[in-house]
């Protein structure tokens, strides 16, 4: 085909138009063409022949009426198998759907338990009672206590948990959720009787850990203790009374606690002593004055002796010592291992003159 | 029914979307003879174009709950959907001789033998026709044979207006040329 500019082929191709959209009008497009385009009419004449002879042959290719019927009865009738067909696809799909549904769910609950044990346990332990996975907290806490069975293991267990409900208490109250303080209280005494049946049974915790497991319980228990009373005040009126509990609860979980211990150290002070009477016990060492002190790693007995404070000038300064050294046979006084009754007597003889000594 | 008749497209295509084949059924009256001609100047034999036609209006009715009328009417819809099985049909049967009209007998030229006035008969159309790019094909048998406008044959081939006023005057140029061929070789 020849190469034609595309402004002209443009020019022709609209006056094309505008003589065939003339026929359509009535008039005669090779007049129009003639009349409107003279300088094109060599050009266009022919293509106007050319649709004339399209236009006319169309009526040639007119589809039987008998045709147009029976392609729409074939047409309902495919249309009605596409119908049927989907939709006993469908029904069909929905019956192995389902068995197929039940057998993925059996198998995703069959992993979820076997492989996802831990992780759900994971997710779960931060959980708050708000949370959705709370609930599974409180579900794996209490397989986790039931499938303990050493008690020093299982009383340690129950510690840790009632601890948790004391943590989550705090959200609460800032919270306000009264319903769920409640149910967090109520798990809290819970663990805390668990705690305690052990304590009180003679075979509850093994012996040789027995004194350090109660110490260590004491010591959770009086800081729950002091949780509790520091936000009773703070808490909603409808929770306190729960709160009160708690602290009941706690209180006599102490008191057990003591009750042991003081159980437990009468045997070793029956025994005959071994040790300087300075040396106490380490029981009596740490334990706390329950009710007063809740505290009891921090608190210590004052010893009779006082130890020498060295700190002090008069301690330091060398008098004692050149008294040492003007005294052969004597052994020079250490600050640490000297009676401290003996720190006066140095104080006098720093004072004294040195004249005895002196004597032949 | 008669009421459904002045219905517009649109609304009719909105029923046939909930399942209503009466609504179908007036849609398929109003482009049927449409698109046999454009299927029978196309591949030009009346058994396959009466065949392919019943196929198009299947496949529309398997598509027109996807059918989104937002700037495309549903005439171009149906005329894609008969293009998109013409060049199905065509992979399809490439080795066969459906569309090998020589060996055929062409419909155009048993139900049609008297010649035009410029003493061309419709075979020759035919074989003119059949020769041609696609495109140019589509745009003569659309503007020539359905007697559809530029616009209308923009939105079913989706181009310009004015591309297709120039696709025309190509497609009409290249089967001047072709029948002038022909007319020489025949005569």
């Amino acid at each position: 085909m020849e190469e034609i500019p595309i402004k002209y082929e443009t020019l022709i191709a609209n006056a094309l138009q505008d003589c065939l959209e003339a026929s359509q009008s009535g008039e005669n497009p090779a007049e129009v063409a003639q009349s409107r385009y003279p300088e094109l009419v060599n050009e266009l004449l022919p293509l106007i022949t050319q649709a004339t002879i399209l236009s006319q042959a169309s009526d040639h290719l007119q589809p039987d009426k008998d045709f147009l019927f029976r392609s729409s009865q074939a047409l309902l009738q495919n249309i009605r198998n596409i119908n049927s067909v989907s939709s006993g696809t469908r029904q069909g799909f929905s019956l192995f759907h389902q068995a197929l549904f039940r057998l993925a769910a059996a198998l995703v609950f069959i992993l979820l338990v076997i492989v996802g044990m831990n992780q759900i346990s994971i997710a779960s332990a931060s959980s708050l009672p708000e949370d959705a996975l709370y609930p599974v907290k409180l579900i794996v806490e209490e397989f986790n206590l039931t499938f303990t069975f050493h008690p020093d293991k299982k009383a340690s267990l129950a510690i840790e948990y009632a601890d948790r409900r004391i943590q989550e208490l705090d959200t609460l109250i800032i919270n306000g959720d009264i319903n769920k303080i409640k149910q967090v209280l109520e798990n809290y005494q819970v663990k805390i009787e668990i705690i305690t049946i052990y304590m009180v049974q003679p075979d509850g915790l093994s012996t040789p850990q027995k004194e350090a497991i109660i110490l260590s319980l004491q010591e959770k228990l009086a800081s729950h203790k002091l949780h509790l009373q520091s936000v009773l005040d703070s808490a909603p009126p409808q929770a306190r009374e729960g709160i009160e509990r708690a602290l009941v609860v706690s209180q006599h979980g102490l008191d057990v606690a003591q009750g042991t211990i003081s159980k437990t150290e009468k045997p070793t002070q029956a025994s005959p002593p071994t040790k300087q009477p300075s040396d106490t016990p380490k029981a009596e060492k740490v334990l706390p004055k329950v009710t007063d002190t809740p505290e009891p790693t921090t608190v210590e007995k004052p010893s009779k002796t006082p130890k020498p404070r060295g700190n002090e000038p008069e301690f330091t300064e060398t008098p004692v010592a050149t008294k040492t050294k003007n005294e052969p046979g004597k052994p020079a006084t250490q600050p640490g291992k000297a009676p401290t009754d003996k720190a006066p007597q140095n104080e006098k003889t720093k004072n004294l003159p040195e004249k005895p000594t002196k004597k032949p | 029914m008669s009421e459904r008749i002045s219905l517009p497209d649109a609304v009719l295509v909105e029923q046939a979307k909930q399942g209503n084949t009466t609504a179908f059924g007036v849609l398929y009256e109003r482009y049927a003879s449409q698109v046999f001609r454009f299927l029978l100047g196309r591949i030009g034999n009346r058994q396959d174009a009466e065949d392919l036609t019943t196929e198009v209006f299947v496949r529309v009715w398997r598509y027109i709950p996807k059918f989104n009328d937002q700037g495309l009417p549903f005439s171009a819809f149906v005329f894609q959907v008969s293009r998109n099985l013409l060049i199905d049909t065509y992979r399809k049967k490439h080795n066969d001789a459906f569309l090998e009209q020589d060996s055929r007998t062409s419909d155009i030229e048993s139900t049609n033998e008297e010649e035009n006035n410029t003493g061309i008969t419709l075979e020759e159309i035919r074989n003119g026709l059949k020769d041609l790019p696609e495109d140019y094909q589509t745009v003569l048998i659309l503007r020539f044979f359905n007697n559809l406008s530029p616009k209308e044959i923009s939105e079913i081939m989706q181009r310009s207006e004015g591309a297709i006023r120039i696709l025309q005057f190509r497609a009409l140029t290249a089967l001047r040329k072709r029948l002038d061929k022909i007319g020489r070789d025949t005569h």
